[in-house]
């Protein structure tokens, strides 16, 4: 049937208006209006954004390339979200449609043609783009070797990208220096749960929120940052608001505090203070409260030194040498080598031995910790008195003191009462902390004395920021220290492991994984780095200290950046090379969200232009790679070598001339895994670009039309990856089981997800590990044996003792953060999202809605503090640091209200790149980067 | 709306013109690249640009067509002193009830906001966790289930927060284009949700 437009828009008109007053229609005319929706091709993916993991209905319509979305809904069969998306969830409809997105590679060059750091971007073909990659890779190989070939990943890498790249990263070029953003947004939460469970990721999941009495937010604003979450809380409140109780626990009043019964405003880094008060309150003045059957059963008590720094910067490193950081900038670098103990901290110290004035000598961050007793334990809460902890960590200099201590006592006794149950939410308030795997395993201290964790209900639960942090960064293991499944690459046993599972020599793979993302940074501002590769995140725009990495990009001769992106970022404008990457529906995917669900989506459209997925990107590269090229000898910076394993590939059946792309990607294993369009009924219907090429006939690394692997790709990887985790304690589903259901959360066990890990009521792993008897095991099998000794050190005569299945509460005090306000600088900096915008607003910012609600970082402040500094609500004032100044717009009247003393700038915005200004200070255990806290000045521009 | 389409056209064809030049002349500086236009090693070239927000009081704004196909509708009209919505006062609730909206001019809450597709968890006297509410349907043969429960008439409270949808509009010009193109199922849903009866199409993504 055909309709002028003139005709359609007469008849569906028609009809909704005849539906509207109940009267029939002709039956054509009604087919007509059907029609329009016959044409669309609605399927369910998981949102873009952020760590909730919301599933989303995607509408297409059109053939071939003209295929596009036209509409997004909540899916009304994701347990998630229910049918409800948030603001950017519906605007996934036109992430990809901004105008400018990237069609071809882009590479600097001069007038002849030739590579030049110092040209202009010009187009050229993909084969001319791996031409340059290669031969850097290769350089920067023989320059300084596999540590000198970086990678900085991504939270937001789909599973299958994550593992091509890191197979090829840690498989093929034998280099760690893969790192991704996600190291910014979760190290804390994840050494904190391996210090604290033995194994990474919540015990408990999102249904905690309905089941719960008491929802405590600390230091996150979930209301913005996850705010599917935050209706279901709102939700749970407002159905029971005599009974559920709400506390907000801020630096700063934001919309999160908008639902609370209580708002505690803290001096930022005084959570650590808040945590150990509540544990005080339990164990001094309820003791009653205490399940000591549980604790007996199933906790230890530890603790680890004080003396660790801060993660920046160490003497001798070759840039503070050369005199890159000036002295403004070393008067906080200096804290990395030794500090004075100050008023604040000093009585929180005194128990591990150190007083006001003395210099503490800091030694690099160390993951050790032993054993001690509860009574050295209980020593070690002693100082955190409700009048020592108000006097220090009240936030807001006009709130008065018994105010403040009354909220505090409401807080502790939430934890207390029995039959009461609590859930503490964090994200980056938390992680992003110079002390951040401290403040992390405090918090299960308060949720364990009281067995007030892994239940129903109950529990500590770290949030996570981005859409696959969990998914792929941690569950692939694509951080520089990581394998699959929790497999870490300093253990030989470990590696061992993952090279069976890869098909690759026992040997090949490095033991050193120490390049973190600030590392990769700071690697190539120390002149070592020569090759990295920005993928799915943007490096320039989110890295604290930007200043620094934004000048080494672009004046170091002999380092080649490379960006892929969907859209031209900050990481691109410093880039050698850009890459067009296909966007999210534009390619099969998965991502796994904050409660350990799995979700898989189908490529829906066809990428725009020439891009391509980043999993093609990395499988062409691999192409470019010989096991002789690759697999000799090496020595590594710290004298290490790598064996040459090329004798031992031979042995396998590989050639020396076998490519990387034959024993990584295209092998027999994986070529089982059949493309079929006719008869699978996961794959009919549907578009995918790797697989089979596409009608683009994208010209393809080799200078000739691409036309597909001809297996199915995606498939095998997450087939390969989930292998891995199965059968203890990580199971995945079958691929195809996902694109049934609306995700599943690991473990899987005989088709059944798990939604409270360690509980024996809910988690088939406790029964498997413990016994039939067990209600609780703590079964994670890292850091299991361990010293004994008490607040000071641990004592090696003692020996070592195991704890199988046991989890553990750890002593660790209050401590300052390395940089404070002081005369000159005189106000705290925080930075942070917003709802309308992700991240660094790549996408976001180019959706017209989303950038007309907010189309700039504002410098969000105190109006008593406006008034002070001379400065009118709208007003542009420079913004600086010892590290850098920024200009940001004045908001004295907006959604996020801080104390005097504090100013918030979101971080999204390329012309406010508020990242210049913080310092990349980190927790020395997780190498993440404290964004929440630096000084700065404020003062008309 | 009129002029914000024009001007994103505009940009449009300025965006089309900029990878013109690099086609053809070969090559573009990377401050062309960004949406920063300006070199990222100083910071003194950059200004912000001055934005208001939309001025007309709540029921003197003209709609904002809808994006898409039922996509939630922008706030056309100013939010000062509306905003923040607290556990205690939600100013939006008072002009877009159902039962006040269409005396005062206001968009009314639809349907879809009056329907709770969460279900009821409970942990039973056994400690099992159970969910309680209507399902409705099985997609792709009964994994998932969805739930569908009226409220009867009170605003489902999961959709208490209504800036997590709805936002208002600056002047701000954007700053590049977008080419993603609406379609509508028919001309009324520029203005209009009927997500309460279209919710669930779709859902068996699997044949």
């Amino acid at each position: 049937m055909s309709l002028s437009r003139r005709d359609f828009l007469k008849s569906t008109a028609a009809a909704s208006a005849a539906a509207a007053v109940g009267i029939s229609i002709p039956d054509d005319v009604q087919a007509a209006a059907n029609a329009t929706q016959d044409k669309w091709r609605w399927d369910k993916a998981a949102c873009r954004f952020c760590g909730t993991g919301c599933g989303i209905m995607l509408a297409t319509k059109g053939e071939g390339k003209n295929r596009k979305i036209v509409a997004v809904k909540g899916d009304p069969a994701a347990p998630v979200n229910r049918g409800l998306n948030c603001i950017k969830g519906y605007f996934n409809a036109k992430i990809m449609y901004g105008a400018d997105r990237l069609t071809t590679p882009l590479l600097r060059m001069n007038d002849k043609g030739e590579f030049d750091k110092h040209g202009r971007f010009a187009p050229v073909s993909w084969k001319r783009a791996f031409d340059e990659m290669e031969s850097h890779i290769r350089y920067a190989l023989k320059k300084n070797g596999p540590e000198a070939v970086a990678v900085f990943g991504s939270g937001q890498y789909t599973i299958m990208e994550g593992y091509a790249a890191q197979k090829m990263m840690k498989g093929g070029f034998r280099s760690n220096a893969i790192d991704p953003n996600a190291r910014h947004c979760m190290a804390s939460a994840v050494v904190g749960f391996y210090q604290t469970f033995g194994i990474d990721e919540p015990s408990g999941c999102y249904d905690d929120i309905e089941l719960t009495d008491t929802i405590i937010a600390w230091g996150s604003n979930m209301a913005e940052m996850h705010p599917i979450l935050w209706s279901r809380c709102t939700d749970r409140k407002l159905s029971n608001p005599d009974r559920v109780k709400v506390v907000s626990i801020q630096t700063y009043t934001h919309r999160t505090c908008d639902l609370a019964d209580d708002t505690i405003i803290f001096r930022p880094q005084t959570d650590l203070l808040l945590w150990n008060y509540v544990a005080r309150e339990i164990v001094y003045n309820h003791p009653e409260a205490i399940d000591w059957d549980f604790i007996k059963k199933h906790i230890v008590f530890t603790a680890g030194p004080v003396n660790i720094g801060y993660g920046m910067r160490r003497a001798g490193e070759p840039s503070l040498k050369a005199g890159r950081y000036d002295a403004k900038e070393m008067q906080t670098i200096k804290k990395e080598m030794s500090k004075k103990v100050g008023s604040r901290e000093a009585p929180a110290l005194a128990p591990y031995g150190y007083k006001e004035g003395d210099v503490m000598k800091n030694t690099g961050g160390t993951l050790k910790h032993w054993h001690i007793s509860f009574e050295e334990y209980k020593k070690s809460l002693e100082p955190y008195t409700l009048d020592y902890v108000a006097k220090v960590a009240k936030g807001d200099p006009d709130e008065s003191l018994d105010s403040y201590k009354a909220k505090l006592k409401r807080l502790a006794s939430y934890y207390v009462e029995k039959g009461r149950k609590v859930v503490s939410f964090w994200t980056m308030g938390m992680n992003q902390h110079t002390r951040g795997t401290w403040v992390n395993t405090l918090s299960y201290n308060a949720h364990f004395l009281v067995n007030k964790q892994a239940k129903p209900g109950n529990g500590a639960y770290s949030l996570t920021g981005q859409p696959s942090a969990c998914g792929t960064a941690r569950e692939v293991g694509t951080f520089c220290h990581r394998l699959p499944a929790d497999m870490m690459v300093k253990s030989a046993k470990h590696r061992k492991i993952t090279e069976s599972g890869w098909h690759i020599p026992h040997g090949t793979l490095n033991p050193v994984g120490n390049q973190h993302i600030i590392k990769i940074h700071r690697d190539i501002e120390d002149r070592f780095v020569k090759f990295a590769w920005v993928n799915v995140c943007n490096a320039y725009q989110d890295s604290a200290s930007a200043k620094h990495w934004l000048k080494a990009a672009r004046e170091i001769d002999d380092f080649f950046l490379v960006t892929s992106d969907g859209y031209p970022g900050i990481s691109a404008m410093v880039s050698d090379l850009v890459l067009p990457s296909a966007m999210i529906y534009e390619k099969w995917g998965a991502y796994g969200n904050a409660e350990r669900r799995s979700q898989h989506w189908r490529q829906q459209v066809l990428p725009v232009g020439d891009s391509m997925s980043d999993t093609w990107q990395w499988v062409e590269l691999s192409k470019r790679f010989t096991v002789d090229d690759l697999w000799g000898p090496y020595t590594l910076r710290n004298g290490k070598k790598l064996a040459d394993v090329r004798g031992a590939a031979r042995a396998m059946g590989y050639s020396g001339n076998s490519t990387m792309f034959d024993v990584l990607f295209a092998n027999d294993r994986a070529k089982a895994f059949k493309a079929d369009r006719v008869n699978d009924p996961i794959q009919r219907g549907y578009d995918d670009s790797e697989v089979f090429g596409d009608e683009r006939n994208v010209v393809g690394s080799d200078g000739k039309v691409f036309k597909g692997y001809g297996f199915f790709i995606h498939k095998y990887l997450w087939e390969e990856y989930a292998d891995f985790g199965r059968g203890h304690g990580h199971d995945l589903a079958p691929f195809d089981v996902y694109h049934r259901v609306r995700g599943l959360r690991w473990p899987v066990v005989n088709g059944k997800e798990t939604l409270w890990r360690f509980n024996g009521e809910y988690d088939p792993y406790v029964k498997h590990y413990a016994g039939p008897d067990a209600d609780f095991a703590f079964y994670g099998p890292l850091a299991k044996n361990l010293l004994q000794g008490n607040l000071r050190g641990p004592d090696k005569s003692l020996g070592k003792k195991a704890l199988k299945n046991k989890a553990k509460i750890f002593a660790r005090p209050y401590m300052d953060p390395p940089e404070m306000p002081d005369t000159e600088y005189d106000t705290w900096l925080c930075t942070g999202r917003v709802l309308e915008h992700w991240h660094s607003g790549t996408m976001t910012m180019r959706v017209p809605e989303l950038f007309r609600a907010v189309p700039e970082a504002l410098c969000y402040m105190n109006p008593k503090d406006a008034d002070k500094k001379g400065l009118k609500r709208g007003e542009l004032a420079w913004v600086e640091s010892r590290r850098g100044k920024v200009k940001a717009r004045v908001e004295t009247r907006g959604r996020n209200r801080p104390p005097r003393g504090l100013v918030f700038i979101p971080w999204f915005d390329e012309k406010i790149l508020i990242n210049k200004v913080c310092l990349d200070a980190t927790c020395p255990m997780s190498k993440q980067t404290d964004y929440k806290k630096c000084a700065v000045k404020i003062y008309k521009v | 709306m009129k002029k914000m389409s024009k001007i994103a056209l505009s940009i449009i064809t300025v965006g089309i013109f900029a990878v013109g030049c690099a086609a053809t002349n070969g090559a573009v500086s990377d401050e062309s690249l960004s949406l920063r236009k300006a070199n990222v090693q100083s910071e003194s070239a950059v200004t912000p640009q001055k934005i208001s927000y939309a001025k007309p009081a709540p029921g003197e704004a003209k709609k904002i067509e809808r994006s898409y196909d039922n996509a939630p509708p922008l706030i056309p009209h100013s939010v000062e002193g509306l905003v923040p919505i607290t556990r205690n006062n939600n100013s939006c609730l008072g002009c877009h009830m159902p039962e006040v909206a269409p005396s005062v001019h206001a968009t009314s809450i639809p349907k879809s906001h009056f329907m709770n597709f969460r279900p009821t968890e409970i942990i039973a006297k056994n400690g099992k966790v159970i969910k309680k509410g209507k399902v409705v349907a099985k997609p792709n043969g009964g994994a998932n289930e969805v739930f569908a429960t009226p409220t009867h008439g009170k605003l489902y409270a999961g959709r208490f927060n209504c800036t997590q949808c709805h936002v208002a509009q600056s002047n701000a010009k954007p700053l590049v284009g977008n080419t993603f193109t609406p379609d509508y199922m028919n001309k009324k849903q520029m203005n209009q949700s009927n997500l309460v009866n279209t919710y669930d199409q779709g859902i068996n993504t699997v044949k």
